[in-house]
């Protein structure tokens, strides 16, 4: 639970509205692009305003400037990592959005790149952290996997103010495929009109209290 | 006729003498009359309506006072221990109101804790041995006794009546070297003239607490001489401060100002008293320190400024008291003005109710809130120019073209030309709410989900909003209208205007009915009821129509409502624990109102008043209940 709430932490830390974007766009070998975006658009004046204070909750806040070089450092880190390539971190200050983008040879190689960023994000960079099974393309099947521990009781323990931040917020999951859609197991995704596409549209507190799972096993025609 | 008058002036002296004994017991009564503010807290009244055990009955009062009180070891958590359990055995009697004040005196302010003793010799066997120090020196005056820390300038005196905590602040570093020195007093010529009694520094007898001499310290090269010179000498201020305060020398006491006898006519559980002229004087000395950093021009505009800010604060008094009651808290204010001051308002707030703005408020089940003040323009800008008059009196050096060239300004400034176009009033209401169409930006997504970003307009539940005010001539007000129309802000729609709010994209309208300028964005009452206004079973009630009849400015915030007008938002459908949190919130915390009175008698008087639905406990209690339950959810624990 509390790893999963950690993956959250910028967003938490800045408080307000915010949505967070997984993208993959496979091919049918394998490689493919994947986009992470953390959107705090509607947030926009408040994180605005807490980064001009420096603050928020008492807590500390990087500046702007260490901020960009903490995205400057992790674009280099992420670009070292086997199997990534053209690794871009694009950080949009006006309407604070922010998105990583990367090509992978194969799906297993973001397993690492997830790890990196997590640990980096969280401030616990291979302590807390273990290298977990996120994807896996083998044999013409794609799979999701979430073996992340999941704590209800733990969640309704969280302050109030971060219980609504985490259920006002939105997880939305794309995965986007070169071949037709044949099967996916988990009903909680929608299939796109052209077959190719699933979406999962949840928030951070339906994944940290395990209500949704976005685990998944994709074949196709 | 002579002998009636002397009898009666022997009857009122034998009444005063009669009662000063009494006077003098409380801790109120050693408060001087020239304390720049003094907070009583009456703990005795308190105590009647919430006790320590209601309130160690709540889990997180009884956690802090564990873990951060009654935890304390040693002879200070026995001490602290007995504070809370029985008081008396310490010797106070907190049964009596408890005084805080501050007293400038020049660069020096002495800051003062007055609390009533029960028994002297219980206290003097008890908190004293806690409090003296080795190193403390211990003065005797009679029947007063001080005890002078040696590690900070502070004192803990008392005599057999009251135990005072004083310790001193020097703002000397803050100040300009011109200011007077501290053991002078800061007041004006009469104020000083009524209280000057001949100032004598008593040669006290002292009795040095032993202290363990120390091998390592060497007079003859001790590099902190000069500082401890200046500890010295303001332990001597302090002393002569403590000695002045509790033998009641040279000092009139608070109770002899009658504006402060009128403010605490009625008994508060908490009141705060505010001297406005002792606190700007003070103010006014780190402000006059800080003027040499200001450009040239900024400081003689400030320095014109300045008495017109003196005009405002001489002889102006705040009182604030707060009760709080079963389901109700409760706090007045009330405001004494100096003469120039207390006309302007007078006349300023002489405004009757305009009873046709009732028409156009919607005061059923949705409402949320309204604001309403009451002014006379008119009055308001001819006051306001005699007060700018007389600020030009009091400012010889501006000249006498100055005050020919404002003149002539008031001519100008016709305040029965501009009082006839508004005549001062303003009402805003907040009166449920209405779907209305807002352009925004929805996404949608293509056949392989990318997501497409389009402006879309979407109907959103938007609270009414109504702002009326009373004109006087139509005709002058038709020409900041036509100014709006020919310059396309609002479109001609017949019988009212329209004009959309810019970055927001809403529709507002503008009328001109019944004598009153409407602004809303009710499109069902500019259309279809602009002649009549709601029904009158859809008006506001009788309470809030006698509130609006006799104040000079009202508010009404219905809390409960709003909050569960919150909680069905788009945004909090999507948060189970917002929606829960903000229905247990409006199911105890009911509405606000805030009055404030036109200005009669003596002084200007307010009200605000917070219910809660619940009446049958104290507002004390019920708020620390719900504090506990979120810090009980927060702390892990369950809410109940």
């Amino acid at each position: 639970m509390k790893k999963v709430l950690l993956l959250l932490l910028p967003g938490l830390l800045l408080s307000g509205c915010f949505q967070l974007i997984e993208e993959i766009n496979m091919k049918a070998d394998g490689s493919g692009e994947m986009v992470l975006t953390l959107d705090l658009s509607q947030s926009m004046q408040r994180v605005k305003g807490y980064l001009e204070a420096g603050y928020v909750e008492d807590k500390e806040l990087p500046s702007k400037s260490q901020l960009q070089s903490f995205f400057d450092e992790l674009e280099d880190e992420l670009a070292g990592l086997p199997g990534l390539s053209d690794v871009n971190i694009l950080s949009n200050w006006n309407s604070f959005v922010f998105k990583v983008r990367c090509r992978f040879k194969k799906v297993e190689d973001l397993d690492n790149a997830l790890f990196h960023l997590a640990g980096k994000a969280s401030g616990n960079h291979e302590k807390q952290w273990e290298v977990k099974p996120n994807y896996r393309y083998q044999n013409g099947i794609f799979r999701r996997l979430f073996e992340y521990q999941t704590d209800p009781a733990a969640f309704q323990h969280l302050p109030t103010s971060r219980k609504v931040l985490l259920e006002q917020a939105k997880y939305l999951v794309i995965y986007r495929f070169e071949k037709v859609i044949d099967h996916f197991s988990n009903q909680a995704f929608q299939l796109s009109p052209s077959r190719k596409a699933v979406m999962l549209q949840t928030t951070p507190a339906d994944i940290a209290t395990g209500r949704v799972n976005p685990a998944n096993e994709i074949s196709f025609q | 006729m002579k002998t009636i008058c002397n009898l009666s002036s022997s009857l009122f002296l034998a009444f005063l003498l009669g009662f000063a004994p009494l006077a003098a017991q409380t801790p109120l009564s050693y408060v001087p009359a020239d304390a720049s503010f003094v907070l009583t807290a009456d703990f005795g009244q308190l105590g009647n309506k919430v006790t320590m055990k209601d309130l160690r009955n709540i889990d997180f009062v009884e956690h802090f006072l564990n873990e951060e009180l009654l935890s304390e070891p040693g002879k200070e958590g026995e001490m602290i221990r007995h504070l809370l359990n029985d008081p008396a055995t310490l010797g106070l009697d907190i049964s009596q109101p408890l005084c805080f004040f501050a007293s400038p005196q020049g660069h020096l302010v002495y800051f003062n804790v007055l609390v009533k003793l029960s028994s002297r010799e219980a206290f003097e066997k008890t908190v004293f041995q806690v409090l003296k120090r080795p190193g403390d020196t211990l003065v005797e005056n009679g029947a007063c006794q001080m005890l002078i820390k040696a590690d900070n300038e502070q004192s803990i005196a008392w005599n057999g009546n009251i135990l005072a905590w004083s310790f001193m602040v020097d703002f000397s570093p803050f100040m300009p070297a011109t200011t007077l020195d501290g053991d002078e007093e800061l007041i004006g010529p009469e104020e000083k003239k009524s209280i000057e009694r001949p100032t004598q520094i008593p040669e006290l007898p002292t009795e040095e607490i032993p202290q363990e001499p120390n091998e390592y310290e060497n007079p003859a090269y001790d590099p902190v001489a000069e500082q401890r010179a200046i500890k010295a000498q303001n332990q001597s201020r302090l002393v002569n401060w403590v000695d002045k305060l509790l033998n009641q020398k040279q000092l009139l006491p608070l109770s002899s100002v009658e504006n402060f006898r009128k403010a605490t006519a009625e008994p508060s559980d908490v009141h705060l008293w505010m001297n406005f002229r002792k606190f700007m004087q003070f103010y006014d000395s780190f402000y006059s320190n800080s003027m040499d950093l200001l450009d040239h021009d900024v400081q003689q505009f400030l320095q014109f400024l300045m008495p017109a800010t003196e005009l405002f604060y001489n002889d102006t008094y705040v009182s604030l008291s707060g009760n709080l009651k079963n389901g109700l808290m409760e706090l007045n204010s009330k405001v004494f003005y100096g003469e120039d001051i207390a006309s302007f308002y007078k006349k300023a707030l002489d405004a009757k109710f305009n009873k046709r703005m009732l028409r156009y408020v919607k005061g059923d089940e949705d409402l949320f809130g309204y604001f309403f003040i009451n002014m006379n323009i008119k009055n308001s800008i001819d006051e306001g120019k005699k007060l700018l008059y007389k600020v030009l009196d009091n400012t010889p050096e501006y000249g006498q073209v100055a005050k020919d060239a404002v003149k002539i300004l008031g001519i100008v400034i016709d305040e029965e030309a501009i009082g006839n176009v508004l005549k001062g009033d303003l009402m805003l209401a907040v009166s449920g709410l209405q779907a209305t169409p807002v352009t925004t930006k929805t996404y949608k997504y293509d056949e392989d989900f990318n997501m497409i970003a389009k402006d879309s307009t979407i109907m959103l539940d938007l609270p009414v909003v109504t702002l009326l005010m009373s004109y006087g001539s139509k005709n002058d007000l038709m020409k900041f209208i036509n100014l709006g129309v020919h310059s396309q802000v609002l479109q001609d729609e017949g019988r009212y205007w329209s004009f959309t709010l810019p970055n927001l994209e809403i529709k507002f309208f503008l009328a001109l009915e019944s004598g009153l300028l409407i602004m809303t964005n009710d499109q069902q009452l500019v259309q279809q009821r602009l002649a009549t206004g709601y029904a009158k079973s859809q008006r506001l009630g009788k309470k809030h129509r006698k509130a609006l009849c006799k104040s000079g400015s009202s508010m009404y915030f219905d809390i409960s409502h709003t909050l569960r007008a919150i909680a069905i938002t788009e945004e909090m459908r999507r948060s189970p624990s917002g929606q829960s949190a903000l229905e247990r919130l409006a199911s105890e915390i009911n509405s606000m109102e805030v009055y404030s009175d036109k200005y009669k008698g003596s002084s200007m008087d307010g009200q605000v008043h917070l219910h809660l639905f619940d009446e049958s406990e104290n507002f004390l209690i019920k708020v620390l209940q719900l504090i506990n339950e979120f810090y009980l959810e927060n702390a892990g624990g369950a809410r109940t």
